[in-house]
């Protein structure tokens, strides 16, 4: 076995759908024959769709109060486990960008009678695969493990969480990598897209702004007392969630928990901070570039505010990014690639935030397209706001959305995050089925996605990001008199202002 | 026994193991259930039953990839794979993704240098929608080709060439490995992608001939996968692929021999911060003598703090940002990739002479039992990973049946990691990882770009 799709290129890499929701093949539906072009007798009419039922995880709660999500799947000998604390970069204190992540960093690097080679060998020979990282909004450990090796590995696991070294000789190796790794991520045109977009959009202040990974200049600042203070201040049981799946029982896998993590101390001290309000007087400018001289093509990022999960438009703004840019039939797709060319894939996607996360409209376009597909993108943000969605679209959404959960469930990773979905915003266990009643209700309703999409996806709300050749673009957008952005907001790969 | 799938014409009926578990669809062996029969005009079928979830999956792998090419004609099969979407006269453009979408369904394909796949997954109801639109793509693309079709095609892929390549820090160097590893009329003598030049050459009669040499049924083998009822699959796949007529089997292009590379060197400018070298070996073809022990002997250099790249060259020296070394394995041939990043400050010259006395070590002393016991163990989870999905196991059957010519592969392959020994790595890195036979690619930053790193 080894890996070796790297020789093998993909027709398309569409935005993956969001694997939140979950739906019954309740009522059959078929795109079949509703566009004059299918006018074919010879296609085959699919059969009524097949029924699936929403798994439940179960819930248990461990003696310091750590919450174990867990659902048993046999299909595979593995276990899938994360373990989930509600601390991210939004914690990291002005000027230590970067300081969650290095402190998650730091945790494999050794614990008691193991140095970082041990720990890996250890892992290696157990069949695991073992990772810390941070993100946003939480932290966490990942381990996947053969089931006959569970015990062996959450030993070592909650030693690295409850004790780890955090020496002063990993941290001088750790740290310079660290950089080196910004420095080698600098030059990747997407790279710094998706690093930068988030301050462009959220503004300087907001907790969301600042790249996971840091700067350059707020890494090199970093101390390895940092790390202790964050990891001591925020590796705390309170708020702790286990999320797993795989071959073994709730009751059992409660119990080897219970050994391993039972006596994490929780932190009184710390309160976790509440996710974040999107700003609410956006203030980014409309259009903002990081130039790249010679640049082939524009990297295009459109970003508008999203909507928290637990939001009641959520389910029907899901369905409306599938029509407009999640799906290879989407508008977007059909429109920017299919249609003009401009690109190899053009989508859409909602990042699913605790608190309201970024509503992204995406594509790598042909430099010389750049104003051309700008306008392209604003003819279908302004079409899919006057709220009209054909039933062909609300039927491939709903389809597409159901099918994508059952699809999810075919992993223990894919399982995992569907389960994490829910815990990590706060959701009741069940709410995979009472989504699928709302796709349910829905489905009887279109008119819903429709009117979801007026409320919430807005052209005049949006911001353009570009990482491009400045020149080229200036050049594309003068030639086209209707499209009026206002002044062009330069700025380095850092994302500050430099004109 | 190894046959040569091409040629493959006496394809009896195999039923694969059944196991008595009905939750399980494959043993703890492995092994996945599967039954393989032929139709008469040589399209081999392979059914495999998991009524675990309601999904249904179909996966074809055409014997068809960018080796097959014809001299200026770089990148057309990878082409032709995205004009199979482009429409027949039943199935008019767009149909065939609305119709699959449309239900809950999704599809792509990808083309690498042996073979070309084609796959769809969805709720279990579209199983037959996909085998009617997989046969009417393989009867009719051909006929119905155009000018229109080919000239809106080319231009997404080129985008794809770029954003792949050009747009991609070291994405050049990448399509650098293939003319300088292979000499001029060797199959793999050009990457996948091809080059923007050769796609602008490619021509309506071209993409025809291509059809109508390579889409041939007796040419593919069609996984059907997941949640449906094998006697109502059997008779669909009569029903929509049993008329297709077959023809002759393809020529192949005949394969030069490689030639010594010694020691050489090609340097290539890029818009990066950190220079990265990549020593080039040529390894045995994909599962023959010499393959696994040298999968093996990756894991043992670059999986892992601990192992001896990285040990050395990251941990201890801290020379190198990355390293890793992995083998590429492909039909005709495949090779083996050592490839780092110095930390600045540190030239590819010393970087390279660090990696080539951790390989002369490595060469020079049997590697210890213990760590190819882990090395066996990730394969083995690396194995349920793939098995945990039916895209996974379908692409699995096809891959076996291709290489090895028979779908329950799986088997054997678990099976010749089991056989790799300390001597046997020691054996063949010896015999492949010479220094009289590579080829280097470097990579150096340009000299004005990037912009400066910010201060602030």
């Amino acid at each position: 076995m080894k890996k070796y799709s790297i020789l093998a290129i993909y027709r398309t890499t569409t935005f993956a759908l969001l694997a939140s929701a979950i739906g019954i093949f309740a009522n059959p539906h078929s795109a079949l024959g509703e566009s004059p072009a299918d006018s074919t007798s010879k296609l085959p009419t699919p059969g009524p769709q097949p029924a699936i039922k929403a798994p439940v995880p179960d819930v248990v709660k461990l003696s310091n109060g750590i919450e174990l999500w867990h659902l048993e799947l046999s299909h595979v000998p593995l276990i899938s486990l994360n373990i989930s604390l509600p601390s991210g970069s939004m914690d990291d204190p002005k000027g230590k960008s970067g300081l969650a992540a290095l402190t998650a960093a730091m945790l494999d690097e050794g614990t008691e009678g193991y140095d970082a080679l041990k720990i890996s060998d250890t892992f290696d020979l157990l069949g695991a695969t073992f990772s810390v990282s941070a993100d946003k909004e939480t932290s966490g450990a990942n381990l996947q493990v053969l089931t006959r090796n569970l015990n062996k590995a959450l030993k070592l696991m909650s030693s690295i969480i409850l004790k780890p070294s955090l020496k002063e000789d990993d941290w001088a190796r750790l740290k310079p990598l660290w950089i080196n790794s910004l420095k080698n991520s600098q030059v990747n045109p997407n790279l710094i897209a998706r690093q930068i977009n988030y301050r462009i959009v959220y503004g300087d202040d907001h907790p969301y702004a600042h790249p996971t990974s840091g700067y350059i200049s707020t890494v090199n600042s970093l101390t390895l007392d940092d790390v202790r203070g964050f990891y001591s201040t925020h590796w705390a049981s309170n708020g702790v969630k286990i999320i797993s799946s795989g071959a073994i029982s709730t009751s059992e896998l409660q119990t080897k928990l219970e050994a391993n993590f039972g006596k994490w101390r929780s932190n009184p001290q710390l309160k976790r901070a509440d996710a974040p309000a999107y700003p609410s007087n956006t203030q980014a400018p409309k259009i903002v570039v990081h130039n790249i001289p010679g640049s082939v093509q524009t990297v295009v990022r459109i970003s508008a505010p999203g909507i928290a999960r637990k939001h009641e438009d959520y389910e029907g703004l899901n369905l409306a990014n599938v029509i407009f840019g999640g799906s290879f039939t989407s508008r977007l797709q059909q429109n920017l690639r299919v249609k003009h060319g401009y690109t190899y894939g053009a989508g859409s996607n909602f990042t699913r935030m605790r608190g309201v996360g970024v509503f992204l409209s995406a594509a790598q376009v042909e430099t010389k397209y750049t104003a051309k597909s700008i306008i392209e993108f604003r003819r279908e943000f302004q079409t899919i706001a006057n709220g009209k969605v054909t039933e062909a679209e609300s039927g491939k959404a709903i389809a597409s959305i159901r099918s994508s959960m059952m699809k999810s469930l075919q992993s223990l990773g894919g399982t995992s995050s569907l389960i994490a979905s829910l815990a990590e915003a706060d959701l009741p266990p069940t709410h995979l089925q009472a989504e699928l009643d709302k796709y349910s209700q829905i489905e009887k309703d279109t008119s819903i996605i429709g009117k979801a999409a007026s409320a919430w996806i807005n052209w005049d709300k949006a911001s353009i990001f570009l990482v491009g050749d400045l020149e080229a673009i200036k050049k594309t957008i003068a030639a086209e008199d209707d499209l009026k952005l206002g002044e062009i907001v330069e700025v380095d790969n850092e994302g500050n202002v430099i004109n | 026994m190894r046959v040569d799938s091409y040629r493959t014409s006496l394809w009896v009926l195999v039923i694969g193991l059944m196991v008595t578990t009905t939750s399980c669809v494959f043993n703890e062996k492995q092994q996945i259930t599967f039954e393989a029969y032929e139709l008469e005009n040589g399209l081999k079928v392979i059914l495999h039953e998991d009524h675990r979830l309601p999904l249904v999956t179909t996966n074809i792998w055409y014997y068809v990839g960018a080796k097959d090419e014809e001299e200026g004609l770089s990148g057309f099969a990878h082409l032709f794979e995205h004009l199979m979407f482009r429409g027949t006269k039943d199935v008019p453009h767009g149909t065939f993704d609305r119709l699959i979408e449309g239900s809950g369904g999704s599809n792509n394909a990808t083309t690498s240098p042996d073979r070309t796949n084609y796959f769809e997954i969805g709720p279990s109801n579209l199983l037959e929608s996909f085998l009617f639109l997989e046969a009417d793509r393989m009867a009719n693309v051909g006929a119905d080709m155009n000018q229109e079709k080919l000239d809106a095609e080319r231009e997404v892929v080129r985008n794809e060439r770029r954003q792949r390549s050009e747009m991609t820090p070291y994405g050049d160097a990448f399509t650098k490995i293939w003319p300088n590893m292979y000499p001029k009329g060797h199959p793999y003598h050009h990457p996948v992608i091809g080059s923007h030049e050769d796609l602008e050459r490619a021509t309506v009669d071209d993409v025809k001939a291509f059809f109508n040499k390579f889409y041939l049924p007796n040419n593919a083998c069609l996984v059907v996968a997941g949640d449906f009822d094998p006697g109502q699959a059997k008779g669909w796949i009569q029903k929509y692929f049993g008329h297709l007529k077959p023809g002759p089997l393809p020529n192949r292009i005949p394969i030069p021999e490689l030639q010594t590379l010694g020691d050489k060197i090609v340097t290539l400018e890029d818009k990066v911060n950190l220079a990265q070298t990549q020593i080039i070996y040529h390894s045995p073809k994909f599962y023959t003598e010499g393959d696994a022990d040298l999968d093996i002997a990756s894991f043992l250099l670059s999986n892992g703090k601990s192992s001896h790249l990285y040990k050395s060259l990251v941990y201890e020296k801290k020379i190198a940002q990355s390293v890793s070394a992995t083998q590429w394995s492909s039909y005709l041939g495949s090779i083996y990739v050592i490839q780092a990043r110095a930390v600045p400050g540190v030239s590819l010259e010393t970087l390279e002479a660090e990696i080539d006395k951790v390989v002369q070590d490595f060469k020079s002393k049997i590697p210890d039992q213990e760590s190819i016991e882990r090395a066996r163990n990730q394969i083995e989870v690396m194995f349920w990973h793939e098995l945990e999905s039916l895209s996974g196991r379908a692409d699995l059957l096809n891959r076996y049946q291709f290489h090895l010519g028979n779908p329950n592969g799986i088997v054997e392959d678990r099976e010749r990691y089991m056989q790799v020994t300390p001597m046997s790595v020691k054996e063949y890195v010896n015999k492949y990882l010479t220094q009289d036979n590579r080829l280097i690619i470097r990579v150096l930053p340009k000299a004005k770009t990037p912009p400066p790193i910010p201060s602030s």
